[in-house]
């Protein structure tokens, strides 16, 4: 009898008893695609959080109780199973607030002798504030953090990012900031702390303009950026791009997220170090068409092994010839497919000599209607294409579990003739559907 | 007083009651079946020996307490415990299964008149406790490669979602 016969619950409980040994998470998720599913799904598992109630049902005594269990990790696991229920959780080492924690603010607990947020404060390594409204005051109480690592802000008012940053900005050892819907700019007068980040995701809501001569010579560590502008400034990039040494210009950046009109403003000598690269709505200008050193020709980017886009993006890419621009991803994602058609367009230009397919390993597509897939995608892998997959996972939408099941054979029999044509075995080939139920298991 | 139970495989086992009736499914049994033998199409004999073994060692065994908390979380086994559950790995999944599908309970609760809701509780544990807790152990300190070879498990994640799995264990783990 395999381990596999034994249900999800025991598998669970073996689980918690291999994490109550002090033993990485991580290592579970990593063995196969069931475990991590299980994994995800038992408590202990879920990042040793802690939910407590808000503070108008908040039990007398809870937080005493609170922090004599958050002694230790181990203790804490013990926590869990008490305080469930909440919408404000908590971590031995991080804190994640949501829902409607904006009406349980903190001064309740920051009255004198009241300890909780200055020991949270000196060991929370992870913040993610998840804000609903702009009854936001609490959040100016927050004591200085010391040992932040990760800082992720999602839905700031006015304000909310210069009170968060300046309780940072004393040597936290920040690597990674998250700004979803920033409204202000008021991020580009904490230097220090950019100039430690690592990782930099910042997504506008509206025309919020950010000072780009100021901001790019201060990210010289950042490995990572996702970059979602409302608005792209054309010319003062192109400024900035054109005044600044070379050397100031995002020196170690390997990892970009960004709409394509962006990327295209980049100059050559930080695209040459770009490995993974996602493209992000809008594109107000042709990918094709950047003001780089080369002076408007085709963009490369030599180091590409990641390439994500979406279907807007495809179908951009296609119309201005995407057989001849010089991307060579190993690994493709393709999100939101409505017609195959751009797909199979794209894929017949392989036998163009510089053809963007020829080296594609790993390809994940992501359809929004399972006629394409079956009708039309499947079918053409029978042909002498992608010659060097080796992995395929296809995401249809929820409700085709039968087609996962009546496409199982097509796709083995797609696999064998590839092979008795010579090009590389697929070892994965797999349907998911968007709800993330694969079929394998 | 003894009872009869008949495995999977056709093999009786005359059980004294007492020892029958900490496994929980038996002794829902017992009370519609009268005289008649218990069947046990789930379990064979081999793996029903191992679990009277058990259950007869541990008889005398007080209660453990109502899942309070307090109750130890290690993945200590004793040493009796520890000789028992040296099997090998198809027996020791049988094992697991079968206490699963038997709900075992400690004996003391008849005895105690816990409610049984809460006992069981408590004997879910117990059941699971030393397969599983030897389980954790064969995997403890090994990277998923050696566990996927331990357990004959395919790895069929694509190298992009292994990836992936990595970046997202940041916020999981404490560093």
């Amino acid at each position: 009898m395999p381990i596999s016969y034994l249900p999800n619950e025991i598998l669970a409980i073996i689980f918690t008893y291999y994490i109550l040994a002090s033993c990485p998470a991580q290592t579970l998720q990593l063995v196969c695609r069931r475990w991590y599913a299980v994994a995800k799904e038992t408590p202990i598992l879920k990042s040793r959080i802690i939910y407590l109630p808000q503070s108008n049902r908040r039990p007398i005594g809870l937080f005493s109780e609170f922090k004599a269990r958050c002694a230790s990790p181990l203790s804490t696991v013990h926590a869990i199973e008490q305080l469930n229920g909440g919408t404000f959780e908590f971590t031995y080492v991080s804190l994640s607030m949501r829902n409607k924690l904006e009406d349980a603010p903190l001064p309740l607990e920051s009255r004198p002798g009241f300890e909780l947020w200055a020991t949270f404060s000196r060991q929370c390594t992870k913040l993610h504030l998840r804000l609903r409204n702009y009854n936001t005051h609490w959040l100016y109480l927050f004591p200085p953090f010391h040992a932040l690592t990760h800082l992720d802000i999602i839905n700031p008012n006015n304000g909310v990012i210069s009170t968060m940053l300046a309780q940072v900005d004393r040597g936290c050892p920040l690597v990674s900031l998250t700004i979803i819907g920033m409204r202000d700019a008021a991020l580009v007068d904490f230097g220090t702390i950019l100039h430690r980040l690592k990782r930099l995701y910042v997504h506008t809501t509206r025309n919020t303009a950010l000072r780009l001569d100021k901001l790019l010579p201060s990210l010289g560590k950042l490995e990572e950026l996702s970059w979602c502008p409302s608005l792209i400034p054309y010319e003062s990039i192109q400024g900035v791009m054109f005044n600044l040494p070379k050397h100031d210009i995002l020196p170690n950046l390997t990892t970009l997220e960004a709409p394509g009109s962006f990327v295209a403003l980049l100059p050559p000598f930080v695209l040459k170090r770009i490995r993974r690269l996602e493209v992000l709505p809008p594109s107000a200008f042709p990918f094709d068409l950047g003001s780089n050193e080369t002076g408007g020709s085709l963009i490369v980017l030599p180091g590409l092994v990641h390439l994500t886009v979406n279907e807007n993006e495809i179908d951009r890419l296609y119309q201005i010839n995407y057989g001849l621009t010089r991307l060579r991803p190993s690994v493709l994602r393709m999100t939101g497919l409505r017609s195959v058609h751009i797909l199979l367009s794209l894929v017949d230009d392989s036998k163009h000599i510089i053809a963007p397919f020829s080296n594609v390993e790993e390809l994940y597509v992501e359809f929004e209607s399972s006629n394409e897939a079956e009708g039309a995608f499947i079918p053409a892998l029978a042909k002498p294409i992608l010659p060097q997959l080796k992995h395929l996972v296809i995401t249809l939408p929820e409700g085709n579990e039968d087609m996962v099941k009546r496409c199982s054979p097509e796709i083995q029999r797609v696999a064998d003739l590839r092979v008795e044509m010579g090009m590389q075995p697929l070892i994965t080939t797999r349907f998911a559907l968007s709800i993330d139920a694969d079929d394998d298991e | 007083m003894s009872i009869t139970i008949v495995t999977s495989d056709n093999e009786q086992f005359c059980v004294e009651k007492l020892v029958a009736q900490r496994i929980a499914l038996i002794e829902d049994m017992v009370e519609n079946a009268g005289d008649r033998p218990i069947p046990l199409p789930n379990v064979t004999a081999s793996v029903l020996r191992k679990i009277l073994e058990y259950c007869e060692h541990h008889k005398n065994d007080p209660l453990p307490p109502y899942d309070d908390g307090s109750r130890s979380r290690t993945t200590h086994i004793s040493e009796w415990d520890q000789k028992f559950i040296t099997v090998d790995q198809e027996m020791l999944f049988e094992i697991i299964l079968a206490a699963n599908y038997l709900e075992m309970k400690p004996l003391l609760y008849v005895r105690l008149n816990v409610p049984r809701v809460q006992c069981l509780t408590a004997c879910n544990a117990v059941a699971g406790d030393i397969g599983c807790k030897t389980v954790a152990n064969m995997i403890k300190g090994k990277s998923p490669e050696e566990i996927r070879k331990l357990f004959n498990i395919v790895n069929n994640f694509t190298p992009e979602e292994e990836a992936q799995i990595r970046k997202e264990a940041e916020w999981a783990e404490d560093r």
